[in-house]
């Protein structure tokens, strides 16, 4: 992260922080079933989480449950974890991605990690 | 037959149907070629069989660091930027790294100024064989399909942004040592050694070269008279003698249309990314390198015409290589850039990413993207006259190497392409370096030309749009050839020794040719 992102990533921490603590919000993430199954994905899902973390901070405005599952597309799926496979291809073959600290990763896996983090609080 | 000018029995006047300046990769290829041509053959060698410091300081340059753009590259600090002035020129300390320039490097690139090669790939390829016998390398193709084997099955990459390349590598071939013996036992060659050529002299037209003035360090001086003359020194060389050869016209010889010295050329060489694989061994495995039949070869990828056309790049190749030493000092950059804050992010990170790959989260090797690009043409990337003198009396060049936004933007989408395909493929994720990202001026201090020089001399159609025409002669002077990578209008990504060659075969079927005629 570049120091000019230390501003930024510190803005988005109060947003972040305003919005996790909102009551709808944890009520809904706390029944969410797609996190589950993406937590599956990781050998420890709270490493996803940091990254997910930092990336809302960054961007607090896509703190928002809904939002990233229309990233993800997985309200028309019934296997999301298949899902997600084709959705970070056509990210990386259509250029959608996110730089988090100079790694190029694919919007798909920075939502995957961001909803993981929302899941947590 | 091998002479020496130095030896005072050695006649001052020298006379000859061809004479050669430079006996380097370009000169030896084309006299070599000239074997039994019924041509008599003098070349002109400014050092000796090997090393000598005082002739090497005949190399040293004068480096511009006051302009935009201007990089302070490390090859000029070193070796006179990498040359060497003895017989076998700078192939003395070759990598033998060999691939033909590809099909749209020759042509005009609408996105790229200065663009476009009066011949095409095809008006060389006969000559690429040849010139791949020279260089000790097989003359088969450079595809996957010439290439590939069961132990290299490359990445299916998306046709329209990245593709497979591949270089064969020479021995390398030492063209003094490999050719010494037929050029020395040639009836028709004489070279001459430790002749410095001060300056090529024209008639009152200045339409024919008269004859070359020769100097040796001791302080003899002689002189060549010949048919044709061939320059072939180098990029920086050609474009010095050339601008020192100014008794008809203040500006140099051959530079009436003011492109003399420019358009001065380099492969910025530069790592731009790291590389977090899947499979870290299977990676360095594939791209390491191996043997196809008798020839090394070595892998990378590079950019496809489509994705040049499609993102207005230039051309570019990199290859994939094991670097070591990264993870403990990325941790401790990251200590200090983040002011510890948050120290979890790194480590985190990398799980995260290789629970994406689905690989071993314990290996902490990762390789390095390392980017070889071609160079925009640029007036203002040039070679000119210093106040400065050598030995002999002679001004010393200043090189301007200017790089412009047109590079960085090929290097900084060159970088995504590469990151976005490793990712589609899941081979890897790549992180890049902070400086791609940085303003179009900001380099990396490790940025380098590949000790590749190239341009000065630029081949065009139009004498207003260059030096010499598409057969290597001078515009508007009849019997003076230059050869070698200063003749070439862009570089390409490829080394050019290779093309190198391939042009001195073609100068010498022209120069035969021309004598039947």
């Amino acid at each position: 992260m570049r120091r000019r992102d230390f501003i930024l990533t510190l803005t988005g921490t109060l947003a972040c922080l305003h919005y996790l603590y909102t009551p709808g919000v944890r009520a809904r993430s706390q029944s969410g079933r797609i996190e589950d199954q993406y937590a599956t994905m990781f050998s420890d899902p709270d490493n996803a989480r940091v990254v997910g973390r930092v990336y809302l901070q960054a961007n607090p405005r896509h703190a928002n449950r809904a939002y990233l599952q229309r990233q993800l597309g997985e309200e028309h799926s019934q296997d999301p974890i298949k899902s997600f496979e084709n959705r970070r291809q056509q990210d990386f073959l259509n250029g959608n991605t996110v730089a988090v600290d100079g790694w190029v990763l694919a919007n798909a896996e920075v939502c995957v990690c961001a909803l993981l983090a929302l899941s947590a609080v | 037959m091998l002479i020496d000018f130095k030896d005072p029995k050695t006649a001052s006047t020298i006379e000859a149907d061809v004479c050669i300046i430079g006996a380097g990769a370009a000169g030896i290829t084309l006299a070599h070629s000239l074997i039994s041509s019924g041509l008599s053959v003098c070349v002109l060698e400014s050092g000796g069989l090997s090393y000598e410091q005082e002739t090497e300081s005949l190399n040293e340059i004068v480096i511009n660091k006051s302009i935009k753009y201007n990089i302070e590259g490390n090859q000029f600090n070193r070796d006179q930027a990498c040359r060497l002035r003895y017989f076998g020129g700078t192939t003395n300390h070759w990598a033998g790294w060999c691939s033909p320039l590809d099909a749209i490097d020759f042509e005009t690139r609408e996105w790229i100024p200065h663009s476009g090669w009066p011949i095409n790939r095809e008006d060389l390829e006969p000559y690429y064989q040849a010139a791949s016998d020279y260089c000790q390398i097989d003359g088969d193709g450079y595809d996957l399909e010439a290439l590939s084997d069961a132990s290299h099955q490359f990445p299916e990459f998306e046709p329209d942004k990245l593709r497979t390349a591949f270089w064969k590598i020479s021995p390398p071939t030492r063209f003094g040592q490999v050719y010494r013996d037929a050029l020395e036992g040639a009836e028709n060659i004489k070279v001459y050694l430790h002749a410095n050529v001060v300056s090529i002299e024209t008639g009152n037209s200045a339409s024919t070269v008269n004859q070359v003035q020769i100097q040796t360090l001791e302080g003899k001086k002689g002189s060549v008279m010949a048919k044709y003359y061939v320059l072939a020194c180098g990029a920086l060389e050609n474009a010095r003698i050339l601008l020192l050869s100014n008794q008809d016209n203040p500006k140099g010889l051959g530079n009436e249309s003011d492109w003399l010295g420019r358009n001065y050329q380099n492969h910025p060489h530069v790592h731009t990314a790291i590389i977090s694989a899947s499979d870290p061994q299977a990676i360095t495995q594939l791209y390491d390198f191996y043997y196809h039949g008798e020839t090394k070869v070595a892998a990378g990828v590079a950019a496809t015409e489509a994705s040049q056309q499609a993102d207005k790049l230039l051309n570019y190749s990199a290859r994939i290589r094991p670097f070591s030493g990264y993870s403990k000092s990325r941790q401790i950059w990251n200590s200090l850039k983040h002011f510890k804050w948050p120290d979890e992010l790194a480590s985190k990170l990398k799980l995260v990413i290789s629970d994406f790959l689905k690989g071993d989260s314990a290996s902490d090797q990762v390789h390095e993207l390392y980017m070889y690009t071609e160079q925009a043409p640029n007036l203002e990337s040039r070679i000119r006259l210093g106040d400065e003198k050598d030995a002999l009396g002679q001004k010393r060049a200043i090189v301007d190497w200017n790089l412009t936004q047109l590079d960085k933007h090929t290097v900084r989408e060159g970088t995504r392409l590469v990151a976005e395909e490793f990712g589609r493929l899941n081979l890897g994720r790549v992180q890049i370096s902070d400086w791609v990202s940085a303003d179009a001026s900001v380099w990396p201090t490790s940025l380098w030309g590949g000790c590749h020089q190239i341009g000065s001399t630029r081949m065009s159609q139009d004498p207003g749009d260059g030096v010499v025409d598409k057969n290597c002669r001078m515009h508007g002077v009849e019997n003076l050839y230059v050869t070698g990578s200063s003749v070439f209008p862009t570089g390409g990504h490829v080394p050019p020794t290779l093309t190198i060659v391939a042009l001195a075969v073609r100068l010498a079927e022209h120069l035969k040719s021309q004598t039947v005629a």
